[in-house]
């Protein structure tokens, strides 16, 4: 090992770059852990030098052997799961290169981006709070080479000092930094499989979900938030149905809807911040605009995103829940009949006997309302699978089913009756945390429920699974399901029902929703929003301005503080010594006159204060060891000077002078 | 282009910092610059910039203007880590040429601890020093090859220190005012001859059957050959024989007893004869042109001696 690297350097580095590995174990490969620990051990010989660096081919096979370690992970070097392993990877073997200061700071540098990347996988607050604490350790280790001998306090105290100095800049580089679109495209975190809807749906699918206690989305109000029976959480329109699956139907490519022009009245503003995940379509309550740029309107009062949209995503939405819903097309009323193959016999024999007894298509919704209310229908998480005729099977055999149940066979019964209707999917009510003033809507609100065309009204909103379970929509899916086996046993969502925990729940979520909503969030329109409001115009003048004002001044008024001549300090010898002056003064009236030394004033204390003389002697005395003779006879001189501040007169308290 | 650029920025030092004795840094004399490893650092943060914009993520947004920031503040720091540091130069002992000059160093750390301060003069070994705490003084010994005879001024001095982080690093280049003494290599070329007779080399030998004298008093310096031993050893304190020397039979080293040698090589010559002379106590003058010393014998004569060696020919 070099001889200039301090032994002390190599353990702070060691440390940190186990503080920085380990927490990305849960993404990485396990056995990396297990390489760390050998390298680590291995280098730890070396410096001890107990071992040499191991010779050009066993580390060539180690980095091989790694490297088809990580193929066989992850089946490809190209993802972002194998790039980061394949950077943590080259951290670690790196050690065993490791013989100048160069290795030494390649490696600290490299920690640096393993930190980074942590925040591509985890973005909450106690990811931040850990990226603090790795950063100090960083930084520990950083200074460690330029110490003979390690000190962690000192250490510790300079890496703090220098992030706190560093948090005005910061701030200020985080407002104002222009934030433009990707460069070029990146791999996206895989792997863990994404909770949510899809675009495709079949009996049991959204029952599967609603096990999930993961947060949807939040919204937050402008005023009032709707009634719990409005919240309809509009996903997507299914109107494809081959049978036993329902999917959308692809819009014609030249068929490019405009987006519904809102009425002017009632209109409700808020604002949906989405979980992270893979965006491709957006939930409103319809009728809904969202004005951006990149999203678009896809019909039906569906707004999709394309390309999908990644990571968090806000927008703000108005919307007019009284506004009709009348957007139509012939073709599209005629798909919406298609009950394709021969399959459900007796649900379609039903439907027929319902479209010769009612004429109006009103009538028939009705009567297939009823035909759920009276039938004894089970609304339940855990359906039974169902068979080929699942339509027949789930009305007539099983009753037991979850929104998805009823709100499909709803819509097939209404296509076989002759009345236009399709699948909407996405999430009914959400939890209001009445301090934050927002909504929280969780992957056990998903829901799906049915639309049918009535002339002369539109599109008209029937939830079947309201008439089987009115609580459903009334108290949500949590309330009525809670006591059910299996309901969200694992996650934190169970303790609903402990009002404490409820309350710690919500301000904890509170807490993560103004952090997203301010820093996970954050970007060019709210930059502008920002900046508008502190610099009242965006100009480059005003943004040089308060570069200057936010990243100078603190650095001025540090640099005033930490560089300004100070006083040198009194020492302490120098401080008893005057307080034995004052001491004096205040007793005798005598002082020293400018240029007296302390003999002077001592020959002046003989002269006139006799009595004091003895201990002004003995003062003197040992002021003079502590300046001229350092070393430990002065200490001893420094703690009798701070004994004799305290002065005594001769003739009571003299035999101190003998101590 | 290259070396003009380094003879102006010389130049350019040169006129910033004459030689002086004592001095405290002030930022007059302090620079800053990113060391290599600022460079790597900078990248770094380029390509988690590229990677925060290409993500999307603010918090390695943030990152990287934490660690850009710190960076700016380091600058600070490492500006506080040798701004008020007072430096001294020493004296140093005379060498011969050929050996290491140590110039010595004094360092009061004043009001601020400093650590890992490189010292050096240009292209020589560094050395390092750390005073872990206010009002702390340290003497350093820097050493310097000592090439040629003469007096021997090691130029700038360079002062370093890449504290706290190694990002940047933070110099100053004083000109101390130093010199050290360097004697001539000593190289027997031609043999010390103790004889009169033999002529070569020595103008003059005293024999040491010379007629002895009497005793006299020990004086410190003289050769231990001399002391009368059988006094001592009956308890009458030391005493030395002394010879009578006449003005014919002194020891004169002569610089044109050397014929046929260039001038460094008598110098040479004659340092190694001094030296030999002290060691056999021999009492010796010295003849230079331009200079003669009187026979003498001891420390006293042994260092003017070298000296005027060290000097001759106006060596500065």
């Amino acid at each position: 090992m070099n001889s200039e690297t301090p032994r002390a350097a190599v353990g702070a580095l060691l440390l940190a770059q186990f503080a920085v590995i380990i927490p990305l174990i849960p993404t990485l490969p396990l056995w990396m852990a297990a390489v760390w620990a050998v390298v680590a051990a291995w280098y730890w010989k070396i410096v001890y030098a107990a071992w040499s660096f191991p010779g050009a081919l066993a580390k060539f096979a180690l980095v091989a052997l790694s490297m088809f370690g990580i193929y066989l992970q992850y089946g490809q070097w190209l993802g972002l799961e194998p790039m980061v392993a394949t950077l943590v990877l080259a951290v670690v073997l790196k050690l065993l290169e490791m013989k100048s200061r160069r290795d030494h700071y390649l490696i600290l540098l490299l920690c640096y981006a393993v930190v980074a990347c942590r925040f591509l996988f985890e973005q909450q607050i106690p990811a931040v709070l850990l990226a603090i604490f790795q950063l100090l350790l960083l930084l520990i280790a950083q200074q460690a080479m330029y110490r003979q001998q390690m000190a962690w306090r000192r250490s510790l105290r300079l890496a703090s000092l220098l992030l706190l100095q560093a948090i005005p800049l910061m701030l200020f580089l985080f407002m104002a930094f222009p934030r433009i679109g990707p460069l070029w495209s990146m791999p996206l975190p895989g792997g863990k499989a994404q909770t949510g809807m899809s675009d495709e749906l079949e009996f049991g699918d959204i029952a599967d979900l609603s096990q999930s206690g993961e947060l949807a989305f939040r919204v937050s109000f402008e005023g009032e938030p709707p009634a719990p029976e409005q919240l309809y959480w509009r996903g997507l329109v299914l109107e494809e149905f081959d049978g036993r699956r329902w999917s959308r139907m692809p819009l014609p490519r030249w068929e490019r809807p405009s987006a519904p022009v809102l009425g002017p009245a009632d209109l409700l503003n808020y604002t949906v911040t989405l979980e992270p995940g893979v965006h491709k379509w957006l939930y409103t309550l319809p009728v809904a605009r969202i004005n951006r740029s990149d999203i678009d309107y896809g019909g039906d009062y569906q707004w999709l995103a394309r390309p999908a949209l990644t990571g968090r995503l806000q927008y703000s939405v108005e919307s007019r829940l009284e506004q009709r819903r009348d957007e139509l097309s012939r073709q599209r009323l005629a798909a919406n009949l298609r009950t394709p193959g021969v399959a459900n016999a007796r649900a379609r024999a039903l439907a027929d006997r319902w479209r010769m007894e009612y004429t109006s298509a009103a009538d028939r919704v009705a009567a297939a309302l009823t035909f759920f209310r009276q039938g004894q229908f089970v609304y339940t998480l855990q359906p039974p699978v169902l068979g080929e005729d699942n339509v027949d099977a789930f009305l007539f055999e099983s009753r037991q089913g979850f929104c998805e149940h009823y709100a499909g066979s709803f819509v097939f019964l209404m296509r076989a009756a002759g009345v236009p209707a399709r699948l909407v999917v996405g999430y009914q009510g959400g939890e209001y945390n009445r301090d934050g003033r927002y909504l929280l809507v969780h992957q056990s609100d998903a829901h799906a429920w049915a639309e049918v065309w009535l002339d002369g009204e539109g599109w008209r909103r029937v939830d079947p699974t309201q008439t089987v379970a009115p609580d459903r929509v009334r108290l949500g899916a949590e309330q009525l399901l809670r006591g059910q086996q299996g309901y969200l046993g694992q996650s934190p969502l169970s303790l609903r029902h402990f009002e404490w925990a409820r309350d710690l729940r919500l301000y904890m979520d509170e807490l993560n929703y103004a952090w997203a909503k301010w820093v996970l969030n954050y970007d060019d329109q709210t930059q502008e929003g920002v900046l508008r409001r502190l610099l009242g115009e965006i100009s480059v003048q005003r943004v040089l301005l308060a570069l200057l004002i936010f990243g100078g001044l603190p650095l001025a008024v540090i640099a005033g503080i930490t560089l300004w001549p100070r006083k040198r300090a009194e020492s302490k010898e120098l401080r008893y010594y005057r307080a034995a002056e004052r001491a004096l003064l205040r007793r005798t009236g005598l002082r020293a006159g400018p240029g007296d030394t302390p003999g002077k004033l001592l020959r002046k204390v003989w002269q006139q204060a006799p009595e004091w003389a003895p201990w002004f002697g003995e003062v003197c005395d040992s002021f003079e060891v502590c300046c001229y003779r350092p070393g430990g006879s002065a200490d001893q001189a420094l703690r009798r000077l701070k004994q004799l501040r305290r002065p005594y007169r001769a003739n009571d308290r003299g035999s101190e002078r003998n101590v | 282009m290259r070396a003009a650029f380094r003879r102006r920025m010389n130049a350019w030092i040169a006129r910033r910092n004459p030689p002086v004795s004592a001095l405290t840094l002030q930022q007059n004399r302090i620079f800053i610059f990113p060391s290599s490893v600022g460079l790597g650092f900078g990248a770094l943060l380029l390509g988690l910039l590229l990677l925060a914009i290409n993500y999307q993520n603010n918090l390695i947004f943030m990152l990287v203007f934490a660690l850009f920031s710190v960076s700016i503040i380091t600058i600070l720091h490492t500006y506080i880590n040798l701004s008020g540091l007072r430096i001294q130069a020493g004296n140093s002992e005379p060498v011969f040429a050929g050996e290491t000059a140590h110039f010595h160093l004094h360092l009061d750390s004043g009001s601020r601890p400093r650590y890992q301060l490189q010292l050096s003069f240009a292209e020589q070994r560094t050395v390092i020093c750390e005073m872990p705490r206010a009002g702390q003084h340290y003497e350093l010994r820097m050493p310097y090859p000592a090439t040629s005879r003469g007096r021997l001024q090691p130029g700038r001095l360079q002062l370093r220190s890449d504290f706290p982080l190694g990002i940047l690093r933070c110099w100053a280049m004083p000109m101390m005012d130093w010199h050290c003494l360097v004697y001539p290599r000593p190289k027997m070329l031609r043999p010390l001859q103790s004889s009169a007779d033999s002529g070569e080399g020595v103008s003059a030998a005293r024999r040491d059957s010379d007629e002895f004298s009497g005793f006299e008093r020990y004086r410190r310096g003289e050769s231990p050959r001399r002391i009368f031993w059988k006094a001592y050893a009956r308890g009458q304190g030391l005493f030395s024989k002394q010879y009578e020397a006449g003005s014919s039979d002194r020891l004169i080293l002569d610089w044109d007893s050397l014929e046929g040698l260039g001038e460094e090589d008598r110098l040479s010559n004659l340092c190694a004869w001094v030296l030999e002379c002290e060691q056999r106590g021999l009492a010796y003058g010295l003849r230079v042109p331009g200079m003669f010393m009187p026979p003498d014998l001891g420390p006293a004569h042994l260092n003017a001696a070298l000296r005027v060696l060290a000097l001759w020919g106006g060596r500065a």
